[in-house]
């Protein structure tokens, strides 16, 4: 836990001044804010749904128009009732395999 | 006049135009046809109040649905169930009249332009206010908020208006009492119809009073408006012609009910940054209109899709916290062998919410509010999505005489009302539908209740006591109890008023249909004397 938490504490101490100076594609900011959320174990399925639209927020109008556009091709399950596009629950398993 | 059956010496009573039942549909048909100057009788079961002892004929037998309160869905006193009438109206569309592909005993036999020049007169008798169904966003600016743009090719924003609601009863009792030539018959029970020996024509009717007299109307014209169950239930009680009830040759009266469903069909998540949905959220009061903001699905989508209509509507409430459910369940239903059973993922949902159930906690033994205390919504983030949607035709699903008898000696209703695999998809899909609308849109995310999406969905299936299809209009005698104008087929002077005669629903609130249609025959009627 102590391991994770430093984890988390070191990529939000580059991630979030990088994401403000622009210095790094909004991508790589959405995966990590996955990866936060992931490591500070935020409760039960609820983390999904909030990274996706952490990730979201984050990404830029390019992630938001790629998980729309899952929405509207009829890309997109249901997870544990939450119906969620394609990309999203991509991100999130990547970022449940990696840190989960 | 407004007058006491239980004051009348049993004479025969003759009647230009006489119509069983002062609900919405009879009370408009009076007024329109009094005010046209037509002579006309009005029969009400029930008085100007509420009584116990007259709302009993209403009791019945439920055969599928045992918590269906039959009795409950509708009132007999003057007004009928208009005294408990929500006020939600929106008019029909077009493609709820059409015959729907490959989806058997549906389509109209009159298009939506036969109704449509009604429901102008069906606003005002409903007292509306201004009313503009297809201005949402215009309404949504005037509620101070901005307009919510969904851009999908399946579901889209709608608006339904709000009567006050028009307690019918009430409301136009002072028409009823001064009309000249029209006559209210209160505690008036309509018993049986007598027709003619062909059953062509319907010579009396015969009604009685609660421990009073009987006595027999002869009516040049009869209209049954009963409501969607009773008028179902007349024409099977009047069997002296027809064994099987009057107008009832092709077995056909009393089958395909319906009702629209209402589910609790999951939560909506709005996402950060998301527009203030308010104006989907509660009714907004603009000038003398009273709006609820709605989606609904296109028409062309539930073509495509092959499913009945439905609209969804959003209900300000925190989503379910698993860990505080389980927690009531313990502290409430503990002697339960279900609770037993699976009490390790009670106890787990309680670990994995323990911030929630802890507060939860603290309400009860600090607040005293006791569990049933609502969690609180993450700052209004959260909206319970209900589903009202339509049923496809079931010819099994039918309102029929039970062995059990009333107070007037009469066999109660039996309702076996069914829901179809083809209803549960739909309003399935309709919930996928609308999640991957918001998602589109990034308003936020839904998730669908489990319940709906599992073997379950029939037990969370609603009523609306919106009762539909009874007494179906078609154009073949085969297919239906009603022509397009509303006439008992093979019956020259026997017409239905109500939603009895809907042969398919919409997701509509049939109330404000029921009074086009009936100004509609009113009309019909008013030429056939004149």
């Amino acid at each position: 836990m102590r391991r994770r938490t430093f984890i988390a504490g070191v990529t939000a101490a580059a991630l979030v001044p990088a994401a403000a100076a622009d210095a790094i594609p909004r991508h790589l900011v959405a995966l990590g804010s996955i990866c936060l959320l992931e490591m500070a174990d935020v409760r039960r399925m609820d983390r999904r749904m909030l990274a996706g639209s952490l990730a979201e927020r984050l990404a830029g109008r390019r992630l938001r128009d790629a998980v729309a556009a899952d929405f509207r091709r009829g890309d997109a399950r249901l997870v544990d009732g939450w119906l969620l596009s394609n990309t999203e629950i991509l991100l999130a398993a990547l970022a449940h395999r990696t840190f989960g | 006049m407004i007058l006491d059956a239980r004051r009348h010496d049993g004479s025969r009573l003759e009647a230009d135009i006489c119509i069983v039942g002062a609900g919405a549909a009879g009370i408009t048909l009076a007024m329109e046809l009094a005010a046209s100057g037509h002579a006309v009788l009005l029969l009400e079961s029930g008085g100007l109040d509420f009584d116990a002892v007259t709302q009993s004929l209403c009791e019945g037998e439920n055969a599928s649905f045992a918590e269906f309160p039959i009795e409950a869905t509708r009132l007999r006193f003057l007004g009928g169930s208009t005294n408990h009438w929500h006020g939600m109206t929106h008019p029909l569309i077009e493609a709820d009249l059409a015959a729907r592909p490959g989806i058997a005993a549906t389509g109209w036999p009159i298009g939506l332009g036969e109704i449509r020049p009604f429901y102008r007169r069906a606003q005002e008798i409903c007292q509306l206010g201004r009313v503009d169904f297809a201005d949402v966003e215009g309404w949504q600016v005037r509620a101070g908020g901005h307009p919510v743009r969904l851009e999908d090719p399946a579901i889209v924003p709608a608006v339904a208006h709000f009567s006050p609601p028009t307690r019918f009863g009430s409301a136009y009792r002072r028409v009823l009492e001064r009309a000249p030539n029209l006559r209210v018959l209160l505690n008036a029970n309509a018993v049986e119809l007598v027709a003619d020996d062909g059953a062509a024509h319907v010579k009396a009717i015969t009604a009685r009073c609660i421990g009073g007299p009987a006595f027999t109307v002869v009516p040049r014209v009869a209209v049954l408006a009963l409501g969607g169950l009773e008028n179902a239930r007349l024409l099977l009680l009047s069997r002296r012609q027809q064994p099987a009830g009057l107008g009832n040759g092709h077995d056909v009266v009393g089958r395909y009910y319906m009702d629209h469903s209402t589910i609790a069909g999951g939560f909506l998540q709005l996402a950060p940054g998301a527009p203030d949905l308010r104006f989907f959220l509660g009714p907004s009061d603009i000038g003398d209109s009273r709006l609820h903001g709605i989606f609904v699905p296109r028409p062309e989508a539930l073509v495509r899709e092959g499913i009945g209509n439905f609209r969804l509507q959003l209900y300000p409430a925190a989503a379910p916290s698993p860990g505080v459910e389980s927690a009531k369940a313990l502290m409430n239903f503990g002697h339960d062998a279900e609770i037993r059973r699976n009490l390790g993922r009670h106890l787990a949902n309680i670990m994995g919410d323990i911030d929630d159930v802890a507060d939860l906690l603290y309400k009860n033994v600090i607040d005293r509010k006791g569990f049933k205390a609502p969690v609180p919504a993450a700052a209004g983030r959260t909206a319970l999505v209900e589903l009202s949607g339509e049923q496809f035709p079931n010819r099994d699903s039918r309102a029929s005489l039970s062995d059990r008898r009333d107070l007037l000696d009469q066999p109660r209703l039996r309702l076996d009302w069914r829901v179809q695999d083809i209803d549960l998809h739909g309003w399935r899909r309709g919930m996928e539908m609308f999640a991957a609308a918001i998602g589109a849109a990034g308003l936020g995310r839904v998730r669908i209740t489990g319940d709906l999406l599992g073997d379950g969905a029939r037990r969370i299936v609603g009523i609306s006591c919106h009762h539909m299809g009874t007494t179906r209009m078609a154009a073949d005698p085969k297919a239906g109890v009603v022509d397009g104008n509303c006439r008992v087929h093979g019956i020259d002077n026997l017409y239905i008023a109500g939603s009895s005669v809907f042969p398919t629903g919409g997701w509509a609130n049939p109330t404000l249909t029921i009074v086009a249609l009936a100004v509609r025959l009113a009309r019909h009627i008013g030429r056939q004397r004149a």
